[in-house]
């Protein structure tokens, strides 16, 4: 458990249908993530980029396909499991407990890795949030939140990371600095997916971008060929 | 006077039950989103354990004290898992009624065993006698009910508000889905805080035994004043099932001094008047 | 959520339950010249099956768990066994005074209990309930635990002498009859549709417009008047009231009754009324094993048996019934 946790290791989806209550929303998708690779995955609201998230983390009762984390299929293990193979999601309303402060936040979940960063070298990554540590954590401003998140599941010592709308509804210069952070642990080996509608943001970051639409990919591209496909990819997302 | 003060102890000896007895509903209610009707059961399985330990085994008051309440918790825990845990995606009703027909399967059983009128239990002898306040004579037994409750009380305050179990739990209760995807095994989480309620119930039941009759129906009788309480309270903070329980218990002594013929059923016209003026009770947070 | 996609939207569906229910009355009707079963016998099952399905009025069709129901059931009885004793007035008159007397009692609740959700709610009917048990308990009209007895059924628009059992028989199966035709009504009225949707989803029912409170105010008001008539149909019947009608005791039978049945099936609490005289009849010499074979049946109805007897069967013949 604690080496696989270590190792970043790749994801690799295929064939993934996902039912929500009634409703289709993934139709069959594949897509793959190399290990310490960035990958991004693009798309309008309703695409069902949120679903792929949460079908990975085992949250989605009515799944199908094939979900591998390096070398174990994920599929129909419960969540906790899961997240304890070294795979931390960072959910789009952050996920912070109102009911518990930022220190309670940050420890909730478990370490699985002997080498995970400690404290000290997350408050180094996220200064603001050493100071803050007794406030309840709603108290914390859209940024910080963000940041608390992201500093969670890293103190988890997980290597794969999954984030959805890391950038949403955030300002500018915070998204800038959060680009940053995602950069460096890019450059430490992380392998990280994210879910994204900010294209200009994600686009200098990604490895590889997917575009999902109605529940399958529609379009992808590597990172060379970002400029050239830039004018399709913009058709895609409607921007 | 005289006669105020040992209503107020009575009072505040009721309150003590009511406070443990719906801090556990309030734990179970948080993670399951059931309310417990086996609550009452247990507790006069916990009460029924001292005389039979007693008789049987010949464990006194004090080892009673340390082996009921674990014991009868983890047979809680047995039911959550055999029994509530299948039921837990269903709707709430479900749970409800399973706890209800466990209780009242627990209930005929010792009515048969035991009959309605129930086994008498003495005071542990180091609590016998009482000690002169000089405005009353205190029972030891019933001053020694009040100082445990308000412990046990206070240490269930702590350990869900500053240790990282109690973080579990609160996030737990907040988002149970969200908790399992940080890699945290919810449903043992679960099993545990029935287990934790369980035991305060039968914690409470033996507390009680040496005071009130130790009879079939003393649980089930009890728990719908509990549930007034819970009603009054709301389910959703620890301080508040504790300072309601306390709180409602002193009402009703007072009551019963003042007003002796609406001493049963002043708390109910209390949750009444709370409905009207606050529908999610003092201290509710949300809704169910 | 429970089992709700049974919702009859085809007529002939409900012809079923028609047919099935007007085979009952005529039964019933025939047994007194049959005369193989004790009357007596019969009339109690009528008013359990009516306070039955007075109370899934409410759990089954508007999602109310109602843990108070006995409240209803035992103030018509007393109001019933009250008028006939002391005020000395006609049967007819006396059915009509616990009417107008739990439909108050079921308005005053019922805009109490209405103002809280789910499990809330079973919490506050139970402990109002509980209070009514304790007002009775020490009221003198009560006569506390020996309850009030010994007092004649008298004739019924002064020509029906209800002490015949046969005349008494009849009436009894006719308040069946009216109250059960009355819930088919309130059932496939625009109410009891408005009512389905908000025992689905109140959220959704409330989106869509709906003032839910007053829609769970009226079905309430609508249960607890039905349940008062099957109290007063039990004090005429029993020729007694007592302490036991208003336990909360009685408020878990009746939710036995509809679970054993089937809840949001028309014809399952009739069952269960049934089933459940049959259980006090036939097991009353268990004693105390009766509460543990009633829990029981409680954990396995619901653990193995959620629809209930006609729920299963209806699912089977893929029918609502």
């Amino acid at each position: 458990m604690t080496d696989r946790a270590r190792a970043s290791s790749g994801l690799e989806i295929q064939g993934l249908h996902a039912f929500y209550g009634q409703s289709h929303v993934l139709r069959g998708v594949d897509l793959s993530v190399k290990p310490g690779q960035l990958v991004a995955i693009l798309g309008r609201n309703g695409a069902g980029k949120s679903t792929l998230i949460k079908s990975i983390m085992g949250l989605i009762k009515k799944c199908s396909g094939q979900i591998r984390l390096g070398d174990v299929d994920l599929l129909g293990r419960p969540a906790d499991q899961i997240a304890r193979m070294g795979l931390a999601w960072v959910p789009e309303d952050r996920g912070i407990f109102a009911s518990l402060t930022v220190a309670e936040n940050l420890r909730l979940p478990p370490i699985l890795a002997s080498d995970a960063p400690d404290e000290a070298a997350l408050f180094a990554l996220f200064p603001a949030l050493h100071e803050r540590l007794n406030t309840p954590g709603t108290r914390l401003s859209g940024g910080e939140q963000q940041m608390l998140a992201l500093a969670r599941m890293l103190r988890t010592g997980a290597r794969t990371l999954l984030l959805d709308e890391p950038t949403e509804g955030l300002a500018p210069l915070i998204v800038a600095q959060i680009g940053e952070i995602i950069a460096q642990l890019k450059r430490s080996g992380y392998t990280l997916l994210l879910v994204e509608q900010n294209l200009q943001w994600i686009a200098p970051l990604a490895d590889h971008l997917y575009v999902l639409e109605q529940g399958r990919i529609v379009d992808e591209c590597a990172s060379e060929d970002f400029e050239g496909r830039l004018p399709s990819l913009i058709a895609h997302l409607g921007l | 006077m005289q006669a105020l003060y040992s209503q107020l102890l009575i009072g505040l000896i009721n309150g003590s039950f009511y406070a443990l007895l719906s801090l556990g509903l309030s734990l179970i209610f948080g993670l399951l989103n059931i309310v417990n009707f086996a609550h009452g059961a247990f507790f006069m399985l916990g009460a029924f354990a001292a005389p039979l330990l007693l008789e049987h085994l010949g464990i006194g008051y004090w080892g009673s004290l340390l082996i009921v309440p674990p014991v009868l918790a983890l047979g809680g825990m047995v039911l959550q898992r055999i029994v509530l845990r299948p039921l837990q995606e269903l709707d709430h009703l479900y749970g409800l009624l399973a706890t209800f027909g466990f209780a009242l399967i627990v209930q005929g059983l010792m009515q048969i065993g035991f009959g309605s009128a129930g086994l008498p239990y003495a005071i542990p002898s180091a609590l016998q006698g009482g000690q002169n306040l000089g405005f009353m004579l205190l029972p030891n037994y019933r001053g020694f009910v009040i100082l445990v409750s308000l412990a046990v009380c206070a240490s269930v305050y702590l350990l869900v508000e500053r240790t990282r179990l109690g973080a579990l739990l609160r996030a737990a209760t907040e988002n149970a889905e969200r908790l399992s995807s940080f890699g945290i095994n919810v449903p043992r989480l679960v099993t545990l805080s029935y287990g934790l309620g369980v035991g305060l119930a039968a914690l409470a039941g033996l507390l009680a035994a040496p005071m009130l009759q130790v009879r079939p129906l003393m649980g089930a009788d009890l728990m719908i004043v509990v549930f007034a309480v819970v009603v009054i309270g709301g389910m959703g903070s620890i301080l508040g099932s504790i300072v309601t329980g306390y709180s409602l218990g002193v009402i009703e002594g007072l009551t019963r001094y003042f007003y002796p013929e609406a001493s049963n059923t002043i708390l109910f016209v209390l949750m009444a008047l709370v409905l009207a003026v606050r529908p999610n009770g003092l201290f509710g947070r949300r809704e169910a | 959520m429970r089992d709700k996609a049974m919702k009859p939207h085809i007529a002939s569906t409900r012809d079923w339950r028609f047919i099935l229910f007007t085979g009952l009355i005529l039964v019933l009707a025939l047994v007194p010249l049959l005369g193989w079963v004790y009357p007596y016998f019969i009339m109690q099952a009528l008013c359990f099956a009516l306070f039955a399905s007075a109370f899934n009025l409410l759990i089954g069709h508007a999602g109310l768990a109602s843990f108070g129901h006995a409240m209803f059931f035992g103030t018509g009885g007393y109001i019933c066994a009250h008028a006939l004793k002391v005020w000395a007035v006609p049967p007819h008159w006396a059915v009509v005074f616990a009417l107008i007397a739990t439909l108050i009692l079921g308005l005053c609740v019922g805009l109490i209990a209405i103002r809280r959700q789910g499990i809330y709610f079973s919490m506050t009917t139970l402990a109002l309930a509980q209070m009514l048990y304790f007002v009775y308990l020490q009221s003198p009209f009560t006569h506390g635990e020996d309850g009030i007895q010994g007092f004649s059924r008298g004739h019924l628009f002064g020509l029906f002498d209800l002490n015949q059992t046969y005349v008494l028989y009849y009436l009894i199966l006719l308040l069946f009859f009216l109250g059960h035709v009355l819930i088919a009504r309130i059932i496939h009225s625009p109410f009891g549709d408005v009512l389905q949707a908000i025992g689905q989803n109140e959220t959704r029912a409330q989106s869509l417009g709906y003032e839910t409170a007053r829609f769970k105010a009226l079905a309430f008001v609508l249960s607890a008047g039905l349940a008062g008539l099957a109290g007063a149909m039990k004090a005429l019947v029993t020729q007694t009231a007592s302490l036991s009608d208003v336990h909360w005791s009685m408020s878990g039978d009746v939710i036995l009754m509809v679970v054993m049945g089937g809840m949001t099936t028309f014809l399952g609490p009739i069952l269960g009324g049934f089933l459940f005289a049959a259980m006090l009849q036939y097991l009353s010499v268990l004693g105390q094993w009766v509460i543990v074979a009633q829990g029981t049946i409680f954990l396995a109805c619901v653990v193995m048996f959620r629809q209930g007897l006609i729920g299963t069967l209806a699912r089977r013949l893929r029918r609502s019934l």
